[in-house]
């Protein structure tokens, strides 16, 4: 975690990189790209869990900020409007792989499905708690849940968000997010409840 | 007892929760505990996919794959603006026009000779005046704030080996071309008083300057030695607060309309 004196300074340089490239210095736009990218990619990851997919987010996230770099304004943080253009890409991405993935199976091919990655093989002390059954369901209910509610499950459960953040994300009023929350961990618990209950 | 449903454990698992009629039924109630208790145990079992390993080049390379396929962009005109502002050198270069423009102020406050007649139409010119003579008092106001900040930063600097004050530094040089505009000007007008101040600042500026930009402990305390020994920032906050106060004289209280010009003369 950066120092908060870190975190200022980096605030700093990011508002007099976008004022640079919102007076055209297309160069200027290196310095968010870097100073950004890993926090991108971990989000993108997060949300798509495949790493192709996450790498595309983050390029596609990257674009949209910087073609619209001019609406952006200089009192806001960049690192919060980057990671909203970011989680709302790869909304996209997943809806559309949904919608592919929707019509390969009305015209019985199956093989178009997204390939989902499975946590590392290379365990963690903590990750030989979790049996690579559990490690399945959890990435075949995520897989399960609509685009949105993955995304809502995403921000809520991994990335700590809040769900008056989420509903600002998504650009959906706050009773819509909680209720997204809600639906999304009911379809996580229904899925993976029976499972734990045989491992105890 | 109405327990409490699935939404409201959700909500307390994530810390959601604001209603404190929930924790207290949580308090009371064995079997909602129990069940929040299952859905924690759940829902800690899901943990976030491992990250592949990104290289501290990853930045870098986004950028290789990107830079391509970014437009060039039509800046609109404030956005323009708003960079140059942005740079540091830019404030260097407003500085040195404020200043040119305050000096010119001065001088003219200083050497305006009462010769000039009212014309029937015009604006009276004491109405320009007051707005020069405002423009010029919170410029040097602002520069003798700005010297007291650095000079009390410095006084205030623990004792230590490897002190860096190389900010301070950039900010004594910034300060000395308008202190030296200032300080000519005063002497010019013959106030010996503040010529006097923004002289002994001056030198010290100087000083601080050139000093190496990471101090030892002996040379903390002396720079301290020497801001402390010539009280100057007690004196700069006598001039500041007569300048305040000789602003405050000319700001108009809206409360009353403008008083009837009067030409000041020197």
């Amino acid at each position: 975690m950066p120092s908060s004196g870190l975190i200022l300074e980096m605030e700093a340089n990011d508002g007099v990189a976008v004022a640079q490239v919102q007076a055209g210095d297309r160069e200027a736009f290196r310095g968010l790209v870097e100073r950004h990218s890993q926090t991108i990619f971990r989000v993108a990851f997060r949300m798509t869990a495949n790493e192709d997919d996450a790498e595309e987010v983050v390029q596609e996230a990257f674009l949209r900020a910087y073609r619209s770099i001019s609406r952006f304004e200089a009192r806001a943080n960049f690192g919060t409007w980057l990671y909203r253009i970011a989680v709302n890409c790869a909304l996209d991405l997943l809806e559309k792989r949904k919608h592919r993935q929707e019509q390969s199976i009305t015209h019985g091919d199956e093989d178009d499905a997204p390939e989902i990655q499975l946590a590392s093989t290379n365990p963690g002390p903590e990750r030989e708690v979790l049996s690579s059954e559990l490690q399945q369901r959890v990435a075949v209910a995520l897989r399960e849940l609509t685009p949105v509610e993955r995304i809502a499950f995403t921000m809520r459960h991994f990335e700590n968000r809040s769900i008056e953040e989420i509903g600002k994300t998504l650009n959906v009023r706050i009773g819509a997010a909680k209720n997204t929350v809600f639906r999304a961990v009911k379809k996580m618990r229904r899925a993976l409840e029976p499972a734990m209950r045989s491992a105890v | 007892m109405k327990h409490l449903n699935e939404d409201d454990l959700i909500l307390l698992h994530y810390r959601e929760n604001q209603s404190r009629n929930a924790d207290a039924h949580l308090r009371d109630c064995a079997t909602c505990r129990a069940n929040l208790q299952e859905l924690s145990r759940v829902l800690n079992a899901v943990q976030p996919p491992q990250l592949p390993d990104r290289s501290q080049l990853y930045g870098a390379e986004v950028w290789n794959r990107l830079r391509a396929t970014l437009p060039e962009r039509q800046p609109r005109w404030h956005q323009q603006m708003a960079a140059w502002w942005r740079q540091p050198r830019a404030w260097a270069a407003a500085s040195a026009v404020a200043v040119l423009v305050v000096a010119s102020f001065l001088a003219g406050h200083y050497w305006k000779t009462d010769t000039t007649t009212p014309i029937a139409g015009t604006p009276p010119p004491g109405a320009t005046e007051k707005g020069r003579d405002r423009v010029l008092l919170v410029a040097v106001g602002g520069h003798l704030e700005r010297s007291q900040m650095v000079l009390v930063e410095l006084a205030n600097t623990p004792d230590a080996d490897g002190v860096d004050i190389s900010q301070e530094q950039r900010r004594a040089q910034e300060l000395l071309s308008a202190n030296r505009l200032y300080r000519q000007t005063a002497t010019e007008a013959k106030d010996a008083n503040v010529a006097a101040v923004l002289d002994q600042l001056e030198r010290l500026l100087i000083d601080i300057a050139h000093r190496p930009a990471k101090l030892n402990k002996a040379d903390v305390e002396s720079l301290r030695r020497q801001i402390e020994s010539q009280g100057l920032v007690f004196k700069i906050r006598v001039v500041e607060s007569n300048v305040r106060n000789e602003l405050r004289k000319k700001s108009p209280d809206p409360r009353t309309p403008a008083a009837p010009p009067s030409r000041q003369t020197t």
